[in-house]
């Protein structure tokens, strides 16, 4: 067989979110599914129910399809491995780093590939020790500083009960973390702590104890934190003071962009797909994507799984044109890409 | 105060240990306990979570299989008092033997020590947490027990441990 998917059709077991050290350790272990596709005669003899099979192996496979290493990811990979190494015998007051910009440029994205780059460094070095090298936690909105602990307990996978209250969470959560050697907390969605409420300020000092308490580099992802008041007051000067920050946004329609759109349509398993066609089309899809990577990712994986469910097998301008990307970008994109037509050359 | 908490599922804890040759359960869970900072107690209460959503109630064996991470099998073999007829066909003749019947007895917290299972200052009398000392506990060790779990060597490294005679493994606590 020359498909080598783990799975050929749905996939039967549910992932656990990321936000929990099973899914998180799945999330690390899996690489991305890999999928070769049959040669054009066998292809055409499969029986009704090969082809069905063959093609819910498809539909995985590009409805996972593959994280592009843009810049940014690139950058903040870089960081923070710089940071987890200049942090590694530092006693107090380590640094850390703050990944910030608007909603939908791969923050997340790069946070997890850090996390995860991280994570196999670790595993590969002490390959029979028992770590947890990573935590991955988001901030609970309004949150409370028992909100926060009960995040991280709740990544851990301890049972707590509404008796404990924060200090007694929190406590528990920096011993076991100290003792399995965690050495990067990757904290998601930080725009939830504004400094201008009273709440915001009191989970910032639990976010500090946190840091005091777990000898590990802490990476934060939000948007557009500086807006969002993290940085206000003592407190959000004294975050700023320890935070190197990296910005992310939309791409420039520029080489980077049809490279990125390249690696994209490489990944493509169509049958008649004409290689070379989605970089023809790169400035179509910037302005339909406006420059998101996140938008270009799911423009590019609907297109396919319909080129695969209406039996095309190719991905045309039509086609693209036919599926919505998220309301943000289509409202900013609305009657530019239409405006195209005729000034990029029509690929199909 | 209950709508911030996460809903209960059984996960495995995150510090896991290895069972100890012969341990009982209840020593296991609450050493499983100890090492993850919550109390035996607490370990219990959320074993016998009724509202929990994933998985549903379970035998006291895919209980601590969820919780550990370890298989049934190797439980199986190390925690005698989890064992039912049934359960252990399966398992070798020499841990067979053991299914007749069991009862408290001592053990060594320098032989533990020696396995990297520190239980306190070795005064005579167990700190060790899940270790219930038989006379704490109430029991005197019975005169089957004259030999020791870990070492018939001292008094001292008789002191006590291991399950009871009652086929625990197929109710619920």
């Amino acid at each position: 067989m020359v498909v080598n998917a783990p799975e050929f059709g749905l996939p039967e077991d549910r992932r656990m979110p990321t936000t929990t050290l099973e899914g998180w350790r799945r999330f690390v272990d899996e690489d991305p599914i890999a999928f070769d596709l049959l040669p054009e005669d066998e292809w055409k003899d499969l029986d009704p129910r090969a082809r069905d099979e063959y093609d819910e192996g498809r539909v995985n496979y590009h409805s996972e399809l593959i994280i592009v290493e843009t810049p940014t990811v690139r950058d903040v990979l870089h960081q923070g491995r710089l940071l987890t190494l200049a942090n590694r015998r530092e006693i107090s007051a380590r640094r850390g780093l703050i990944v910030s910009g608007p909603w939908a440029t791969g923050k997340s994205t790069a946070l997890k590939q850090l996390g995860r780059a991280h994570e196999l460094r670790v595993r590969q070095r002490f390959p029979d020790h028992d770590r947890i090298p990573v935590v991955y936690v988001s901030a609970p909105p309004n949150g409370s500083p028992r909100k926060l602990a009960t995040r991280f307990a709740h990544f851990l996978g301890l049972p707590m009960k509404a008796r404990h209250n924060e200090m007694d969470i929190a406590d528990a959560v920096c011993e076991i973390l100290t003792e399995a050697h965690c050495d990067l907390v990757l904290v998601d969605e930080i725009h939830n702590i504004n400094m201008a409420t009273t709440t915001g300020k009191d989970l910032s000092d639990h976010l500090k104890y946190f840091a005091e308490h777990i000898p590990a580099t802490f990476v934060y992802a939000g948007i557009n934190v500086q807006r969002e008041g993290l940085f206000t007051g003592v407190r959000g000067k004294q975050i700023a003071a320890r935070r190197v920050m990296k910005y992310t946004g939309n791409f420039p329609y520029q080489a980077e962009w049809r490279s990125m759109v390249a690696l994209m349509e490489d990944s493509l398993r169509l049958h008649r797909h004409e290689p070379g066609t989605l970089v023809r089309l790169a400035k179509y899809l910037h302005t339909r994507t406006d420059g998101s990577i996140s938008s270009l990712s799911h423009l590019v994986r609907a297109a396919a799984i319909s080129a695969i469910a209406d039996g095309s097998e190719r991905i045309t301008r039509p086609l693209l044109r036919s599926i919505p990307v998220d309301h943000n970008t289509q409202s900013a994109s609305s009657g530019t890409a239409d405006a195209e037509d005729g000034e990029v050359g029509d690929a199909a | 105060m209950n709508r911030h908490l996460p809903p209960p599922r059984l996960r495995r804890l995150p510090h896991t240990l290895a069972p100890l040759h012969r341990e009982s359960w209840d020593s296991y869970v609450s050493r499983l306990a100890t090492a993850n900072r919550i109390s035996h107690l607490e370990l219990h209460e959320h074993i016998n979570d009724r509202h929990r959503i994933h998985p549903a109630p379970l035998p006291l064996l895919d209980a601590i299989s969820h919780l550990s991470g370890h298989p049934h099998d190797r439980l199986l073999k190390a925690l005698p008092d989890l064992r039912t007829s049934d359960l252990a066909r399966g398992l070798p003749a020499a841990c067979q033997l053991l299914d007749d019947g069991w009862h408290v007895q001592a053990v060594c917290t320098l032989c533990l020590a020696a396995k990297g299972v520190f239980t306190g200052p070795a005064t005579g009398s167990l700190k060790a947490p899940g270790f219930v000392s038989a006379t704490a506990a109430g029991r005197t060790p019975t005169t089957r027990s004259s030999t020791s779990a870990c070492c018939p060597r001292s008094s001292r490294h008789s002191a006590t441990t291991i399950a009871s005679s009652a086929n625990m493994a197929g109710r619920r606590w």
